[in-house]
């Protein structure tokens, strides 16, 4: 039935969107290369209709152009690459982001992007990857794939930026500043609450802004009197454990960047209202095509027409109060509602509104815009927009995904909280409140999705985002992808970064009419954050650069970088590599170490105390070798193991007192090291009779080595008795420096003589600066590795793996002596641990004094087998050939025999030795 | 491990005796061996007796980690035997951690964006002073106008670049 004041196709002068009022400074930008002007207030993608734009980009996968659909978060089509500034911003949400002067805005997929895959659209359905790409490999297609997929593109030449972010603790969250929200968080606030308010758009007010005739002024005003919080421009896109919620936040300008919050609170209301679905029906991707709300948001909010004649489709009663105002506006309106007998009809008809009850869209369309609509009834209007209202869905996100749960009411056609979750409350729309003040008339919101049963599927649009047809949900149907998990996965719909908000109820309603189930039945997929897409530099914050991964500094690195030293990352501290410009430097390092003295800053060495009279118990427990019985003053070196009997440690452990020990394990274990030991301690020694301090942090250590360093510590006077016999190697004593405390210990890092000396923190440039003026030559740590290879000391981690135990690397008391509990005893008494075909640390020298790549497998048999790998490798200045270490199967047993390397394709021999290749006596100790 | 010198991709650490960051409400100062800092752990009434005697000054403060060991600030003089003294761990870590000083108008912000522990507490007490601060674990010592932030040594650098990065953006308060 028809009643209204025009018949028949409309035409006229005035055709598309345009902005009809409004005031504001302009605002220049351009869109594709063409000057264009928008208004302060504007977003961007009211600024393009106001221009009269209407496609605004192509999609993704046929090519169609596409026009701007909503006006919120939901939108699937207006995303675009935007330069301001210089700075290049690619995938910007044009229905969010505020119009800046200046902006260069490009569509994401434009006309001629990827011409081959617009041609052969029509061969590529739903399923066609899974299908086509099996033979000879899906990895031979891959990359192809992967080029053509995604949206936009980076430029490496724009820095992206991300706004300050943080933490924010409050009683109450309310999310969503529209009349419930506002109504909410004011209520909590006066109750003496400290309340936050947050919502995605640029003002509170919610969809109250162009629905409610609500004062929303005064409500913001007396929620801000209240001492409400509000944050505007910012969306909680994720509701995580104990009441935390993630909050994006828009910076002040594009090239700001997005900031971060975790808000935590242990109350939230969610007020955030409904989306609007639209309707089914062929060429319903057509620019020109709209969701009546955001019809009325453009004309309310922005002064924008869409349309000189819009066509309002709708089978509720929430596109009456659009096409009222439409027409008010000045636009030839014809509203189509499906419904025989619409209580509002009256109401529109009187404003000049065409009616047409009972009746539906079949088909719009036109060449690249909206040009006709045809009807049920087989009318054919002219129009140049179709706002379309296909009912609502209650903006659930966050409450299922704070572990709600949403199912569908078939009699009421949307979707309902199934039960209350603790900490969440629900208010206004999306609790199924849709009363207000401005309903002047009952309100009939509902509609449920209407699937076409005729008419040609393929042109039928469900996912614009991921152009997913009806016919693609059909065919996936067909093929038994029955659930909606399966029909997501099977033919993305609901992916990408509008999550399907438009797609995903449509998509379940058309699903369920192809396998002739309800919608009921069917269920929903799993709402997951984030509810918008969140930039990874806004997820990054001020985590980037230098900042991204927290290295340690030794307290000397100033003296380390005037000595020239190259600095570089070990184990999360910044050492010196060597000290000059680049690494030719190594060898006369190494060669001061054998010749003279030579000092390394050791300051990151643990220095981990253990106190109490179970101290030297728990040593026990902890090391692979009994520590209880050292004696006081003296050091012992030891490996500390997994429950699986691996090495994950070695080093020293000093006997300062009868229950006070000083653990000195490597840099870059110490924090494994304290939280074993500390987890140990509590819970097999009990709280009260040994506990474990940290003092690494305290103290620096200065390593001084080398025939000449007993005269080079001398001079300084730290300590008076130097006298080998004693203080012999693997002792230490008490001293001063400048006054401080200071602590002397003799052990070797480099295979001679060597002096360990630890003063505090605060002393360590000094004591440098001491060392190097009395003579000793500064090294790093490359020349270090060097040294201690020629030696063959291990370094934990290189030179062993996850499956070294002590025997492997020579040590066999553990295994075969101790009878006393320790981590690890278990797993070292298994057959396997005795095993003689395991890796063993052996040293591998070649005849010609060459050396083999750190790396190389060592190899043996036809087809050829891996039998070990080379873990250290130099070329030693010492002993003027190469030195290296290696794991290799059986190895004790093979010393004295040639064995394969293999290092990418090329091969050579090499003789198996002791790890030791420098000094195997050990008297340069005492030299 | 990269090839490069990384002397220019880490910046170098400020002399703490001078540091000092100024701007947008928050005054930020740094010291550096300057007081008496002591680990104690034990039971905690053995815990506190012992401080008790000991602990005096300007800002001296016993900061509790855990329920069995506390961090107790006390004046530059005050000497205590390392060891192990009647049931009580002792370690000094007087040059272990630099304290920053954080205050200001705005203070309460920034720290607030370091540390969701700190925004968590607000106004109130921490029941632990061993928080997450910038990504890194320190101790804080909240004062009326702000706090101190005991980082150590080694860290220090991070969270003091951290500190002037979050403090040359456009804004801090939520």
């Amino acid at each position: 039935m028809t009643t209204g004041p025009q018949t028949g196709p409309q035409t006229g002068p005035q055709t598309g969107p345009r902005r009809i009022s409004g005031k504001g400074a302009t605002v220049p930008f351009t869109f594709a290369g063409r000057r264009l002007e928008g208004r302060a207030g504007d977003t961007i993608a009211s600024a393009l209709l106001a221009n009269g734009i209407l496609t605004v980009g192509r999609s993704f996968k046929y090519r169609r152009p596409r026009g701007i659909l909503a006006a919120g978060e939901d939108e699937p089509n207006a995303i675009l690459d935007v330069v301001l500034n210089g700075t290049r911003v690619p995938n910007v949400r044009a229905t969010l982001q505020p119009l800046e002067a200046g902006m260069e805005v490009t569509p994401v997929l434009g006309r001629g992007a990827e011409l081959l895959t617009r041609l052969l659209a029509p061969f590529i359905p739903s399923g066609f990857y899974y299908k086509t790409f099996i033979w000879p490999d899906w990895r031979f297609f891959e990359p192809a794939i992967r080029r053509m997929a995604g949206l936009g593109r980076l430029d490496p030449a724009s820095r992206a930026t991300a706004g300050p972010g943080g933490h924010l603790a409050v009683d109450l969250c309310v999310v969503g500043a529209g009349r419930s929200g506002l109504g909410a968080a004011t209520r909590a606030a006066r109750a003496g609450r400290r309340v936050l308010l947050v919502d995605r758009q640029d003002a509170p007010g919610g969809a109250s802004r162009w629905r409610s005739g609500a004062d929303i002024a005064a409500l913001v005003a007396r929620a801000e009197d209240a001492g409400v919080t509000i944050w505007t421009g910012a969306t909680a896109f994720g509701a995580y454990e104990n009441g935390r919620l993630g909050v994006l936040r828009q910076g002040g300008s594009l090239t700001l960047g997005d900031s971060l919050w975790e808000v935590r609170a242990p109350e939230v209301t969610l007020a955030t209202g409904a989306l609007e679905r639209p309707a089914l029906f062929q060429g319903n991707d057509l620019p020109g095509t709209m969701l009546a709300d955001a019809a009325l948001c453009y004309l309310l909010r922005h002064g924008v027409l869409s349309g000189a004649r819009p066509l309002v489709v709708t089978n509720n009663d929430s596109a009456y109060p659009v096409a009222i105002a439409l027409a008010m506006a000045g636009a030839a309106v014809t509203l189509v509602d499906a419904r025989q007998a619409p209580a509002w009809a009256a109401r529109a008809t009187a404003a000049g509104v065409r009616m047409v009850v009972g009746a539906r869209i079949v088909r719009a369309t036109g060449r690249g815009r909206v040009d006709v609509a045809v009807l049920t009834d087989g009318q054919r209007i002219g129009a140049d927009l179709i706002a379309m209202s296909g009912g609502w869905t209650p903006t659930v996100h966050l409450y299922c995904q704070a572990g709600g749960k949403a199912v569908w009411d078939e009699g009421r056609s949307t979707l309902v909280p199934a039960f209350a979750v603790p900490g969440i409350a629900l208010a206004g729309r999306v609790a199924g409140d849709w009363t207000g003040p401005e309903d002047a008339l009952p309100w009939d919101w509902a509609g449920a999705p209407d699937v076409p049963e005729t008419g040609k599927a393929k042109k039928t649009w469900v996912d614009l985002q991921n152009d997913v047809t009806l016919a693609d949900v059909q065919l996936a149907a067909r093929e038994n992808f029955a659930s909606v998990e399966h029909l997501k996965r099977y033919t993305t719909l609901g992916m990408a970064t509008d999550q399907g908000k438009t797609a995903n109820l449509i998509g379940a309603a058309a699903l369920a009419q192809a396998t002739g189930r309800r919608t009921t039945d069917l269920g929903l997929t799993t709402y997951r954050p984030p509810y918008v897409p969140v930039p990874m530099t806004a997820l990054a914050g001020l985590s980037r650069g230098p900042l991204q991964t927290p290295l340690r500094r030794l307290a000397a690195e100033a003296a380390h970088r005037a000595s020239g030293a190259t600095l570089r990352d070990y184990g999360g501290l910044l050492r010196p590599a060597f000290y000059g410009p680049d690494d030719s430097v190594i060898p006369a390092e190494c060669r001061a170490a054998r010749e003279g003295a030579v000092v390394f800053d050791a300051s990151s060495l643990g220095k981990v105390a253990v106190m109490g009279p179970k101290a030297g118990e728990l040593l026990d427990f902890l090391f692979a070798s009994r520590m209880s019985t050292l004696a006081p003053g003296r050091i012992r070196y030891g490996l500390t193991l997994s429950e699986a009997g691996t090495v994950t440690d070695d080093g020293v452990v000093l006997r300062l007192s009868p229950e006070e020990y000083l653990v000195s394990c490597s840099s870059s274990h110490v924090r494994a090291f304290v939280a074993s030991a500390e987890e140990w301690r509590q819970t097999r020694f009990g709280r009260e009779g040994v506990h474990i301090h940290d003092r690494t942090a305290h103290w620096a250590t200065m390593s001084l080595s080398g025939p000449t360093s007993k005269a080079v510590l001398a001079k300084l006077g730290i300590v008076t008795g130097l006298d080998d016999a004693a203080f012999p190697h693997m002792s230490f004593v008490a001293g001063r420096f400048q006054g401080h405390p200071a602590r002397v210990a003799r052990v070797s890092f480099t295979g001679e003589r060597g002096y360990e000396i630890s003063v505090p923190a605060g002393l360590a440039i000094p004591l440098w600066e001491a060392l190097a003026s009395a003579g000793a030559t500064p090294i790093g740590i490359e020349a270090l590795g060097w040294l201690r290879a020629e030696k063959g000391f291990i370094y934990v981690g290189q030179d062993t793996d996850g499956e070294t135990t002590p025997q492997d690397l020579g040590f066999d008391a553990p295994r075969l002596k101790r009878r006393e509990g320790f981590v690890g005893d278990r797993a070292l008494q298994l057959p396997v641990a005795g095993d003689a075909h395991r890796k063993a640390l052996v040293g591998l020298s070649r005849a010609d004094g060459g050396t083999i790549p750190a790396g190389a497998h060592l190899i043996e048999g036809r087809p050829r087998r891996s039998i070990g790998f080379v873990t250290s490798s130099h070329l030693s200045p010492t002993l003027g050939r190469g030195v290296a270490l290696a794991l290799l199967e059986g190895g004790r047993a093979r010393i004295g025999q040639e064995v394969t390397w293999f290092d990418l394709g090329k091969t050579g021999r090499a003789t198996v030795t002791a790890p030791c290749a420098w000094d195997p006596e050990g008297r340069r100790l005492d030299a | 491990m990269p090839d490069a010198d990384r002397a220019t991709f880490w910046p170098a650490a400020p002399d703490w005796s001078r540091a000092r960051i100024e701007g947008r409400g928050v005054t930020v100062t740094a010291a550096h061996g300057d007081r008496g800092v002591y680990l104690l752990s034990g039971p905690q009434d053995a815990v506190r007796a012992l401080a008790a005697t000991h602990i005096s000054g300007v800002c001296a403060c016993l900061l509790p980690i855990a329920p069995d060991r506390a961090l107790m600030v006390t004046a530059p003089e005050v000497t205590l035997d390392e060891g192990w003294q009647d049931g009580v761990a002792v370690s000094q870590l007087s040059d272990a951690h630099v304290r920053i000083d954080v205050r200001g108008t705005a203070a309460e912000a920034l720290l607030f964006r370091a540390s969701p522990s700190l925004a968590l507490a607000g106004d109130g007490p921490l029941a632990s002073a061993a928080v997450a601060f910038a990504g890194v674990p320190v101790l804080v010592e909240k004062r009326p106008d702000g706090a101190k932030i005991h980082v150590e040594l080694p860290l220090t650098p991070h969270v003091w670049h951290w500190l002037l990065a979050a403090l040359s953006e456009t804004e801090v308060h939520p």
